[in-house]
Formats: C-alpha cells, structure tokens, sequence
C-alpha cells in the first residue's frame, strides 16, 4: 500500500516539474552578430549588415589619404522608411568603426552644449589657471557625413492563400561632403531585400 | 447515458456564464468614455491606467481610447507610446483566429477579438501623424503617413473620404522636403474630392505657418438592428448611428476673419462606409451562425420538446451585434493651415454656433510651422 502512495506521489512531483518546466520564462544571450530575423522589418542584424557593408569601403576610399586623417561631423541617418527605426544606431556604429580604424577624426557634435558649459565653468575662476582647458581651440570638421534610410514594401495581393507574403527593400544612402566646397566627396549604398511570410489562420 | 435535465441546466450556467462574461467585458471603457464626455479626461486616463480590468478582446478599444484620452489632455508623448502599441496589435491581430471564428459561430461576434473597423485602423494612424507632428517628430510623422498609405491602399473604397488624413499626409511629406510625394497626395485628394487641383500656399521667407487640428462633435456610436425570422431565427447587426457633418470653422485675428486653407473629414460618413464594405463578413458569418443554432435548437427537439424551446430562447437571446467601436472619436476632424507673419499671435477660432477658443500668444516662426489641436 505504501508503494503505491510512494509511485502516486513520485509521479505528481514528476508531473508538477514538467508543468513548470513548460511554463518558466525562460532568457538566453544571443552573438548579436548571428542573423536572426522573426518578420520581414529591420532588426539589429540588418544594421550590422549594412554598417559593415558601408564601412569596409570607405577605410579604403581614395578621397581620404591614410595621412591626411580628416576632421568628419555626422548629421543623423533619416528614416525615409514605414517604420518607427532608429537611425541613431546606424550612425553611432559607423562612427565607432571609423574611430577605431585611426583614419578619421570626429567632433562630438552631440556635447557641444556640455562642452560650452565645462569650459565656462573652468573660465570662471573656480580651477587652476594652469589647467584650464582654452576657450576658441575646438576642432573644425572639414566634412558631414550623412545618410537617407529608405524602404520599398511590397505585399501580395488580396487572393485565396493560406500564407501572406510580404517582400520589403532597404537601402541606405551615405554621402560625405566637403564642408569648404560643398562637394559630395564620397557616396555609397547598401541595400537589404528581405521576404517573409506569415499563416494567414491562427490559433 | 446523458440526463436532458442535466444538460439543460448545463447549457443554462454556460449561457449565464458568458452574458456575464461579455456584459463585464467593457465596464472600465463605458466609464472612462463617459468621463471624458463629462470634461474629466483626468478620471478618464485613471479608468484605463494600464487596461486593468479590460477584456484581452477589448485591449484595442482600451489604447484607443486613452490615446485619444491623453491627445486632448495635451499629453502627446504618453498618446503616442499608447497608440503605438494600439497600431502594433492590430498588426498582431492581422489573422484569422480559429477559436474567435468558431465561438462567434455559437454565440456571436461579441465574443471575438476586436480588431478595429479599417477607418480606426486608419485613425490610430492619424492620431499617430498629429501626435508627432505637435512633438515636432517629422521623421517619425511621416512613417506614420506611410503607414496610413498603405491602409489607403488596402482599402481604397471604405477610407476614399477621410481628406483629413490624406492632407495631414501630405504635410508630412512637406516637413520633410519632399516635394514630389506632396504633389502626388494633392493630386489624389484633389481627385477624392472632385476638384481641378489643390495647392496650399506654401511658406515662403519672411512668413510662417500655423497648423491647426481641429475636432468637432462625437463621432457616431454603432446600436444593433435586429430582424427576426421564423421560427426563431435572430438576425443582429451593428450600424453606426446617424450624424450631422462638420460645422464650419470660422478664424479670426485681431478683429480680421481670415480666409485660410481648411480641409475637413465626416468621421461618420467613411465609418459607415467601412462598416459597408465589411458587411459581408459579419453577414456570412450570421449566416453560418443562424444554421448552426437551428441545428442545436433541433438537435434538443429531438429528445424533449420542452428543451428545444428553452435552447432556442436561450440563443435567441445570445445572438448579439457586435455593437464595439471606439466612443471618443470627434465627428469631424479640419485641417486648417494658416499664413501668418513670424512672431506672437492672438487667434479666435469658432466651430458652427458653439463656444470660441481662444489661442493666445501663438509663437509662429519664420520659415516654419507652428501646430496646435484643439476639440470643440
């Protein structure tokens, strides 16, 4: 009698484990280089894709010499797109490239206020004259670096099926211009063409 | 085997179980929108803080609602994060949901997953465009705009009379410099409209712009109309209730009337449309659901005469229009945009014969624009 209570109870422990088993939530880290995309819209993948695919050519680029290391300001990416994207990632991963290649120099235009404010604090008596970082000696870029992000949905049309496709296009247009002439000095483009589809019927 | 009495009494906790059921569903809504029509969008907001006590199938009505509730409570940002997680379900919820279509095919289309008619999907969209376009968001207005496109696509004839939107469109392609896709939505609105060509005056040097969304009214409520068929066959479907068009908006400054550039939108009229053009759907789905409920009237009537009678009250009483839209709509939006000097303005703006708002110290800048929304 008392295996019997034993077995019942074994198996309700199992039973038990395996119900909470199914429901726990559950994280895993993922190589945010590894491609992994749930729907046809952009993901971080995508920016992976196309930074790499900007950046490569450009450390190679003819109109920069190695020796010339020039000044660049970035001027944000502008989503031309159907979809709420954040072109701010795009353009910080480009610029992070270039930092690190040791071929281009950037002005943090994003801190000019703090900046402005951490010097006029130096400038008002408060630390040592010797170390006082001069005002009217920032750098001046000598080119923009800017960018159009754009995209092409396509879906297939209304029609008995059990699956809806959806095609979209991206493309990422990257210009630099020279500051002195106004001159487009380098241009580039990327481009991702991605299909999915998607059961019509669901639970 | 069975007993009859024990199936009937059953069936009868069931049926008690989900009038109650859908009855509660929309409980914390009802009160949230008629808050709002009290003038207290505060209580309102409160009401739907975080959806709690809201049905799942009513979850879209919920961010629509306190989307709109926090627009005229001039919260724009919270508006946005709210209509946007309405825009992504709706998203989400584009599929045919095997256990929504068969209880609907029992009990009614109360019970279903509210998705939204296609001129709210529309309007989530448009709310959206103002939204960012008062948080001056120009980039993130136009994917709205783009988004808006697509429904346009999608549902050529039920959304042709929304001109709100589609000029509201057109002005986010305008922030944005792009001048040939404002051209293309002038040219298409020119053409819902029936007339030659519509331009707005564009801002030039040394002038400034002032963009004024206008609301109007309540927008339309659905009821159920009810025909009833022999023997006892319930036929329930929505229609939106009739409406008066969007009076007329009259500006003043400084004494002057001005004569700016306005376009308006009849909420009601491209609601009803696209309740129309959805009418096959609901009508086919009656069909099916007024086959099935003979069949289980019959079906009892087989064992007990008794029975069959109190099944058939029973889904008599059961079949229900899915009477579900969202309340706190206006009845008509207008777009008016206005060309003004840069500098401080005073503005008196009148809709038909009730109150005049007035817009006090309006900064209008040179070279730009400047956007307010207002509800009448």
């Amino acid at each position: 009698m008392q295996k019997i209570y034993i077995r019942v109870l074994i198996m309700m422990i199992c039973s038990a484990s395996l119900i909470m088993a199914g429901c726990m939530a559950t994280t895993r880290n993922l190589n945010p280089q590894d491609e992994t995309h749930y729907d046809a819209s952009y993901d971080f993948s995508d920016k992976n894709k196309i930074v790499e695919r900007l950046v490569t050519p450009l450390l190679t680029a003819p109109a920069f010499p190695v020796q010339t290391k020039p000044i660049l300001i970035v001027y944000p990416v502008v989503n031309e797109t159907s979809e709420h994207i954040s072109t701010g990632g795009i353009t910080d991963a480009i610029r992070t490239r270039l930092v690190q290649s040791g071929r281009f120099r950037f002005i943090n235009e994003s801190q000019r206020d703090n900046i402005q404010k951490e010097t006029n604090y130096q400038n008002q008596g408060y630390v040592d004259p010797a170390q006082r970082v001069e005002q009217g000696r920032q750098s001046g870029a000598d080119y923009i670096l800017s960018g159009t992000l754009r995209s092409i949905k396509k879906q297939q049309p209304e029609q008995m099926r059990l699956f809806k496709k959806e095609r979209i296009y991206y493309s990422l247009d990257l210009s630099i211009t020279d500051l002195k002439t106004g001159e487009i000095v380098y241009a580039d483009q990327a481009e991702l063409a991605r299909e999915a589809s998607k059961p019509i019927i669901g639970w | 085997m069975v007993r009859p009495k024990n199936v009937y009494l059953n069936l009868s906790f069931a049926i008690i179980a989900i009038l109650l059921t859908t009855g509660c569903l929309s409980l914390p809504l009802q009160k949230a929108r008629s808050e709002f029509y009290s003038g207290d969008l505060n209580q309102a907001d409160y009401l739907l803080e975080g959806c709690k006590g809201v049905s799942e199938k009513d979850l879209l009505l919920c961010y629509m609602e306190k989307g709109i509730i926090l627009h005229y409570m001039e919260a724009y940002e919270e508006s946005t994060e709210v209509l946007l997680k309405a825009s992504q379900l709706i998203k989400a919820q584009d599929q045919i949901s095997v256990t929504d279509q068969s209880s609907a095919l029992v009990i009614n289309d109360r019970v279903m997953t509210y998705k939204g008619e296609y001129s709210e999907r529309l309007w989530v969209h448009t709310f959206l465009m103002m939204d960012f376009l008062l948080q001056s968001k120009y980039e993130d207005a136009l994917v709205e705009a783009k988004q808006a496109l697509e429904l346009y696509d999608k549902y050529p004839d039920s959304l042709a009379g929304d001109h709100f939107t589609r000029a509201l469109i057109a002005l986010c392609y305008e922030n944005m410099n792009l001048p040939d896709d404002v051209r293309i939505e002038h040219e298409k609105l020119a053409k819902e409209m029936g007339i030659e060509k519509l331009s707005p005056e564009p801002v030039t040097h040394g002038k400034g712009e002032l963009v004024l969304f206008i609301a109007q009214g309540r927008s339309p409520i659905k009821v159920s109309s009810d025909v009833v068929l022999p023997p006892t066959i319930r036929i329930s479907i929505p229609v939106y209730t009739d409406g008066s068009p969007p009076a007329s908006v009259s500006i003043r400054s400084y004494g002057n009337t001005l004569d700016p550039f306005k376009i308006s939108t009849d909420l009601g009229q491209v609601a009803r449309k696209s309740l129309d053009e959805r009418s096959a759907q609901y009508l086919t789905r009656q069909a099916l659901r007024a086959g099935a409920k003979e069949a289980i009237a019959e079906k009892v009537g087989e064992d007990n005469v008794i029975g069959e009678v109190f099944a058939r009250a029973i889904l008599f009483i059961l079949e229900e229009a899915d009477t579900r839209s969202w309340e706190t709509l206006p009845g008509g939006l207008t777009l008016v945009r206005i060309t003004l000097d840069p500098g401080i303005h005073d503005l008196e703006i009148s809709s038909g014969n009730s109150q005049t708002v007035h817009l006090n110290g309006v900064d209008i800048p040179e070279g730009g624009r400047a956007y307010r929304s207002l509800r009448f």
